[in-house]
């Protein structure tokens, strides 16, 4: 108690100095704390954004339908029996909100006067909007609905624009059937979707599954989509899938979209480097006050010695005084990053769209706890380090010295 | 009982290219009770025996003995333990941490024997009231008089019970009062409490006071 008292007198004592460590402590602490929370919002933003985005957590095809090639369309397909399996096991297992079946097509889409080629998908309206309506961005037009016609098809906002065509208009939807015959359909625009993704906005349709399924004359769907509550684990529910229901192979949301793990590595990489950056120059701020209050109180260390305390216990004293400091200006920074990252989400700010991007993304700034800890423990395990390292002059001391007899 | 022997003592000092005898063939030793003075003139080597003899400096060659403890041949741990239960030293600028009461500075003399928080007040308030100044605790040194100071000084030197006091030039920063109440604190401690007491001193009433006079002139003893 009594170093800490001579600690905290110090601090005080010497205001102007350990307000400019105080400041520095609490400057890098605040920019590391919020840097993580950034990198959390992005996080959880992109995982909710993939999942909701439409792949889900995880999907459901025939053995070999994510890596293997058949010339026959629809091969790896999933029967009728296998998507009513599907749904039994799914009522089996309490965390599965939604199964959503799929039928994936490609062909050409034509208004008669251009025609241009398009990556489609059949879906169920009810259980599609269920499961990712809300992510849906509507440009004109609506939805596509259990109401909408039979044969109603969504477009890409790009596509849409290429063909000249608007919600209420008509196009031409020529495929092939599973026997490799080319069928064609004359559908009717119900509504324009913008992907965010100029690319995909270019060849995306929609249309009803049943009509797909009439129009490549089959039965089959090409994969079952699956949303699981919030926090269930994806790959726990794929096991359960596959082992009650033969013939099945799964995949995550992670392996069905390595963008995921590409920027949550490109954010971790560039976290890593700020921080290593801002704990340097922290660690050598701390340093440098340290071992400034060693120079001038030489006088006061020649006197704890002179009465038999050990250089050691006089480091600590310094150590303490560094790590008072360090922890006030720690805790300063984490309720400064708690009241900005309200602040920033409060003023619902958006960020500019990504490359490839034609939509921007809320800014958002999430309390990372552990991060937090994380930062805190490093940050004063180096400035413990860095004032014990500085403090070492008090060993080398000559008493003699140090009390400025010589 | 001999508290101190000094033998054959000889410490020399470095300034840039010179090198100064502060010590030669120096031998003195104090029974218990004594209250003896070093007198001489300026650079006669009068503070440097005190340091040499508290352990803050080493010696070239001889040896010193305080209690059954050979200083000369110590690691620095048993020096720190000598100067923590058995030597008290009294500066001449008092050396008060500035930062701590004075009850607090009296403490903290007792913090590296290892005495525990409450033992620890307890027996910095008795040092204090000893010495007339149980209404001054609280104060910082800057608050007090150089005569309350160096009675601080005193209680911190002497709230480890030591068996030798060294004390380098004790009046000469005080007024006539306080520097005979100084040492007539030194005579009642050896007198009463059988403390050996070494001052270094240029002050005839000091001389005056002691038991006995050690007079060292370029490094040696004159007596």
């Amino acid at each position: 108690m009594m170093w800490f008292r001579l600690s905290w007198r110090n601090v005080w004592a010497n205001g102007r100095r350990s307000a400019l460590v105080l400041g520095t402590v609490l400057l890098a602490g605040l920019s590391l704390m919020l840097f993580a929370g950034y990198v959390k919002a992005t996080k959880i933003g992109l995982e909710y954004s993939t999942i909701r985005g439409g792949i889900g957590h995880l999907q459901i095809s025939g053995k070999g339908g994510f890596d293997g090639y058949s010339d026959e369309p629809l091969a790896f397909g999933l029967t009728p029996d296998q998507v009513d399996a599907i749904g039994t096991a799914a009522d089996r297992q309490p965390n599965v909100r939604r199964i959503v079946p799929r039928l994936q097509f490609s062909g050409l889409v034509s208004n008669g006067a251009r025609t241009l080629s398009f990556a489609g998908t059949g879906v169920d309206p009810i259980v599609e909007n269920a499961a990712f309506g809300a992510r849906q961005r509507i440009t004109g037009g609506e939805p596509l609905r259990s109401a909408s016609p039979s044969d109603g098809v969504l477009l890409g906002a790009e596509l849409a624009r290429r063909l000249g065509v608007r919600a209420g208009g008509s196009v031409t939807v020529m495929t092939t059937t599973v026997s490799g015959a080319i069928n064609a359909m004359d559908m009717v625009v119900v509504g324009l979707v913008s992907t965010g993704v100029p690319q995909t906005e270019l060849y995306f349709l929609q249309a009803k599954l049943d009509t797909v399924k009439e129009l490549l004359a089959t039965d089959k769907v090409s994969t079952v989509a699956v949303l699981l509550d919030d926090g269930a684990d994806a790959e726990t529910a794929a096991r359960r899938f596959e082992a009650e229901v033969p013939g099945l192979e799964t995949r995550n949301w992670r392996r069905l979209s390595p963008t995921y793990d590409q920027v949550v590595g490109l954010y971790t990489t560039l976290f890593t480097i700020f921080a290593g950056f801002i704990v340097v120059v922290t660690t050598f701020s701390v340093a440098t006050t340290v071992l400034t209050s060693v120079l001038e109180r030489t006088r006061e260390i020649g006197i704890m010695r002179s009465l038999g305390i050990s250089p050691a216990s006089v480091r600590r004293a310094f150590l303490l005084e560094g790590l008072i400091l360090c922890g006030a200006g720690l805790l300063l920074a984490a309720v400064a990053a708690l009241l900005v990252g309200q602040a920033i989400n409060a003023a619902d700010l958006t960020a500019p769209p990504p490359p490839g991007r034609s939509v921007g993304y809320p800014f958002r700034i999430f309390w990372d706890g552990p991060a937090v800890l994380a930062i805190a423990l490093i940050v004063t395990i180096l400035t413990a380090a860095a004032a014990w390292f500085v403090s070492g002059r008090v060993s080398r001391l000559r008493i003699v010295n140090a009390l400025g007899a010589f | 009982m001999t508290a101190l022997t000094v033998s054959h003592v000889t410490k020399t000092h470095r300034r840039g290219a010179e090198v100064v005898e502060a010590l030669r063939d120096v031998s003195i030793s104090l029974e218990a009770g004594i209250f003896a003075a070093i007198t001489g003139p300026s650079g006669s080597g009068k503070s440097t025996l005190l340091n040499v003899v508290a352990g803050f400096d080493r010696i070239d060659s001889g040896q010193i003995r305080v209690g059954d403890l050979d200083m000369s041949a110590a690691r620095e741990a048993d020096l720190d333990r000598l100067r923590s239960g058995h030597i008290g030293f009294v500066f001449q600028l008092f050396n008060l941490i500035p930062g701590l009461t004075a009850l607090e500075n009296v403490e903290l003399a007792l913090v590296p024997a290892g005495v525990g928080p409450g033992d620890r007040r307890l027996r910095a308030k008795e040092a204090l009231e000893r010495l007339g100044l149980e209404a001054e605790g609280g104060r910082r040194p800057a608050e007090l008089s150089g005569g309350q100071q160096q009675r601080v000084a005193l209680a911190r030197a002497l709230v480890g019970r030591p068996k030798l006091l060294l004390a380098d030039e004790p009046t000469a920063s005080l007024d006539r009062v306080n520097a005979d109440a100084a040492l007539a604190d030194f005579r009642r401690l050896a007198a009463e409490e059988g403390l050996a007491i070494l001052v270094s001193t240029h002050d005839s009433h000091c001389l005056a006071a002691a038991d006995r006079v050690i007079t060292l002139e370029d490094g040696k003893i004159a007596e």
